[in-house]
């Protein structure tokens, strides 16, 4: 049993507090996402969970037992480096079987977990070379090897794919994802990247600027962003923000621009000042009906296309996806219409209604 | 055409000048001298073969000059390194005044060796010296030592001297050495080793160990040549308690004019530094001169 208990976590380094009060379960067999923008804490987070930062208040138990001032080798973690962080003196073998050596495992048993690892990840023919003999692909397999030779309670990645180009980070990806089914242990995983979390996270926490925003499964916090920041920050291309006052009839922008539709909004006083957050996959496209738009922009991807337009009254462009490839141009005068119930309503403070 | 393949001398040159004109030209004089008999006060340079090295190593004065020399250098050189590498590791935690720390540390660099060696000699004084009255307060000692003037004492005290002033360059080196190790990979091994003592020796030790070669074998040959900090805390004496090679080649050549028998000498110091130099890389294997795979 490796489940993870974080109980009212705070660090500060000097007078700076930068995580505040952080409380989390993950369960055994759990893989946990930390997602946020830079500088959110998650990093922190993760390397208190680590050791490899003093945790200043609050505990942390891992399988239980009360970790906080337990060493890093003892806590029965490994954890995988953004810079692979791989031992440039040694082998690939002698890299895997680093930490095992160290505890006083046999010669023969070491070879025994390297030669597995090395099998898992099909590293088998690389053995006997040196880190700077690798690729950045090949490196970061060997850095996963030598986390899962330890035989780890929990496994920690670091935004371990940040340092790899697009293809190979997508081959990682679904590369972690059979691993995490294949070894069945509790990891957490730090990214920024959000396709990552949606794609490997059994649950995804979102912090930002030191707390957890919101905590859930991918699909929940993509359906159900309990704020602003987490509705903005979940979804590719970005959700659309629109300025909105509440009427009797639905909400407008501004206090007499275009009437946008919305969900029925209850106890909500007309006057008051709200926010839509509509996802560009919720706006259709039409020759009539809707709100006129004029097209600004649009970008071909291929399987769909991105429409930028202006909406008269709103300041900001919004942002629709449409499937396959759209044929108008630039400077099109076009209507748009909104699924009502795939608009999010947030109030004044970003809390969702 | 002026392509590189056809006149690869003459692109070199701007290297190899500096390098002939100021290191072989010289060593070759050196050795054309040492092989002649070159003295200010008889006219003409006959050839005499070796019998100038025959000369300086016949005399007592060699055998007690480079066995004082071979004692400084293989106390002195590794005292450095290793002093150097503990102040380094020591100095690379942030604590408070660590700035204030790592400046002090560096002071001995910007001293002149006669100043050094002044300031030691203060240290070391019979009379009013530091480490006597230190010794006395504490009752280590129940009267003065002549730690200069005694022979049993004299050669330590100049190596305590000559080291004093060789580490803060050792600390420099060291601390760029230990700096350039990926943050991550010492942050991996407090994941896999818990002792301190394990990192050091499994990670830490391999990525310096080029650097500890190099101080070595400059420390080495700074020490086997030492001369200002000894010549002015000692004189080579107390009798030739503290005389070095290198007193032998300024005896030599400008006590008694004989800059063959001078040069000679010089010589045997650049042999026996070549020696060292290849003991050391050969004690220590690293790739440091093997270059990358």
């Amino acid at each position: 049993m490796a489940s993870i208990d974080i109980e009212n976590i705070h660090k500060s380094f000097g007078k700076v507090e930068v995580v505040h009060d952080v409380s989390l379960s993950i369960a055994d067999r759990e893989l946990v996402v930390f997602v946020g923008p830079s500088g959110c804490g998650k990093s922190t987070l993760l390397r208190m969970i680590a050791g490899l930062e003093d945790i200043t208040a609050g505990q942390l138990r891992i399988g239980g037992k009360v970790m906080n001032t337990v060493p890093a080798a003892d806590r029965g973690i490994a954890m995988v480096f953004q810079s692979y962080a791989l031992y440039p003196h040694m082998t690939v073998a002698e890299n895997m079987g680093f930490a095992l050596k160290m505890t006083g495992v046999g010669r023969a048993e070491i070879e025994d977990k390297v030669r597995e690892a090395a099998r898992i990840l099909q590293l088998e023919a690389l053995l006997e070379r040196k880190p700077g003999q690798l690729s950045g692909g090949q490196r970061q397999r060997v850095a996963i090897g030598r986390a899962i030779t330890r035989s780890p309670d929990v496994f920690l990645f670091d935004e371990p794919l940040s340092n790899l180009d697009a293809d190979l980070r997508a081959q990682m990806r679904v590369e972690i994802a059979r691993l995490r089914d294949e070894l069945q242990t509790t990891m957490i995983y730090v990214t920024h990247d959000q396709v990552e979390a949606m794609t490997l996270a059994d649950r995804i926490v979102i912090l930002n600027d030191g707390r957890i925003e919101q905590e859930g499964t991918p699909l929940d916090l993509y359906q159900k962003p309990a704020n602003r920041f987490v509705a903005g920050f979940l979804g590719q291309p970005k959700m659309n923000f629109v300025p909105v006052t509440a009427a009797a009839d639905g909400v407008r922008v501004g206090a007499d621009g275009p009437l946008l539709p919305a969900r029925p909004l209850q106890g909500i006083a007309t006057g008051t000042q709200l926010e839509l957050g509509i996802r560009p996959d919720a706006i259709t496209l039409g020759e009539a009906g809707g709100l006129p738009a004029r097209i600004v922009l649009v970008e071909r991807l291929g399987g769909s296309s991105l429409v930028h337009m202006r909406v008269a009254g709103i300041e900001t462009m919004l942002t629709a996806e449409v499937a396959g490839i759209y044929p108008e141009a630039s400077n099109r005068d076009i209507h748009l219409s909104i699924d009502p119930d795939r608009v999010h309503v947030f109030d004044a403070n970003g809390r969702a209604i | 055409m002026w392509t590189i393949n056809r006149y690869p001398g003459f692109w070199l040159l701007p290297a190899l000048l500096p390098v002939i004109l100021m290191t072989v030209y010289p060593i070759g004089h050196a050795l054309w001298t040492s092989l002649h008999e070159v003295m200010i006060l008889f006219p003409g340079e006959p050839f005499v073969g070796l019998r100038n090295y025959e000369r300086v190593m016949s005399g007592s004065y060699f055998g007690v000059a480079l066995r004082n020399s071979l004692v400084f250098t293989l106390i002195a050189a590794p005292s450095v390194v290793i002093i150097g590498t503990l102040m380094a590791l020591f100095l690379q935690r942030r604590f408070l005044g660590s700035q204030v720390v790592r400046s002090v540390v560096l002071l001995p660099w910007v001293l002149p060796g006669a100043i050094s060696a002044v300031l030691w000699v203060w240290v070391f004084h019979p009379s009013f010296g530091f480490l006597n009255g230190l010794m006395l307060d504490l009752g280590l000692i129940s009267s003065p030592i002549g730690w200069l003037t005694n022979p049993r004492t004299a050669l330590g005290a100049v190596i305590v001297a000559h080291v004093w002033t060789q580490i803060p360059f050792a600390v420099v080196l060291m601390m760029a050495a230990l700096s350039a190790i990926n943050g991550e990979v010492l942050e991996a091994a407090v994941i896999d080793a818990r002792s301190p003592f394990q990192r050091f020796r499994y990670i830490v030790w391999p990525e310096i160990k080029s650097m500890v070669v190099v101080l070595l074998v400059y420390n080495a040959l700074t020490a086997f040549t030492s001369y200002d900090i000894v010549y002015a805390m000692t004189g080579g004496g107390p009798g030739t308690a503290t005389t070095l090679l290198s007193f032998q080649i300024w005896r030599e050549s400008f006590s008694m004019y004989d800059f063959g028998a001078g040069s000679a000498v010089a010589f045997i110091v650049v042999l026996i530094s070549a020696l060292l130099i290849v003991a050391i890389t050969k004690a220590l294997p690293s790739d440091l001169f093997a270059g990358s795979e």
